[in-house]
């Protein structure tokens, strides 16, 4: 699965690549990436939504181990 | 196209035009047109700003200030929206966003700006880094989206 991060979440990289063979709810999504960041991005991670191109996931939504899927911290737009 | 509505929703990376704006809101029903800009400012939580970097994730965020547009014409007999949101970087005093509303009459026209600007701080998958003066830079806290999810 293919994560793209933005704002705040760029420090960790604009994109990485992570190993998911099943399709995951959002909530376990978040947990994963938790585990391959630094401690650090633990907190952010807790207020970012996840989402396609077309919208936000719910927590519960399940994403494919194919999806490319966009990390949004909170957001500070105007 | 249809008699009223939104006109423009796009994020791009360069320069703002509101005369362009406002030409897209033309409408001969619309007596009143209120155009609303942010403006990149030069002092936030007292330190000296220079500018501000936007960044977006593009595909969602016209998704979304369609949507905002949209939502907040809803009520209206009829409304045009014209709105636009920077991304790059920007200096102080360089439009980051505008809103050009037109409706019959102003009190309309105030409403739909101020529901959209509103929107756009709380929905917008935009984000705010700061640059000052002693050359530290900061990405700005935000508002969760986990609320709309």
């Amino acid at each position: 699965m293919k994560l793209r991060f933005f704002g705040p979440m760029r420090r960790f990289g604009g994109e990485i690549e992570l190993p998911v063979a099943e399709s995951l709810p959002v909530r376990e999504l978040r947990e994963r990436v938790k585990a391959v960041s630094d401690a650090s991005a633990g907190a952010l991670l807790e207020q970012c939504v996840f989402a396609t191109e077309q919208r936000v996931l719910r927590d519960d939504e399940l994403v494919e181990p194919s999806a490319v899927v966009a990390v949004l911290p909170p957001v500070s737009g105007g | 196209m249809s008699a009223s509505g939104v006109r423009v929703a796009a994020i791009q990376d360069i320069a703002i035009d509101t005369n362009e704006l406002l030409r897209r809101v033309t409408d001969p029903a619309c007596g009143a047109v209120v155009t609303f800009c942010g403006v990149v400012r030069d002092l936030n939580d007292g330190r000296k700003v220079l500018a501000v970097s936007y960044d977006a994730f593009a595909p969602l965020a016209e998704r979304t200030l369609q949507q905002i547009a949209e939502r907040a014409t809803d009520s209206q007999a009829r409304a045009n929206v014209a709105v636009v949101h920077r991304t790059g970087r920007l200096a102080v005093g360089e439009i980051s966003v505008a809103i050009v509303v037109s409706t019959p009459h102003r009190a309309e026209a105030y409403s739909v700006s101020r529901a959209i600007i509103e929107a756009i701080k709380h929905e917008l998958p935009v984000w705010k880094q700061e640059h000052y003066e002693d050359g530290d830079s900061e990405w700005l806290k935000g508002c969760s989206l986990r609320a709309h999810a």
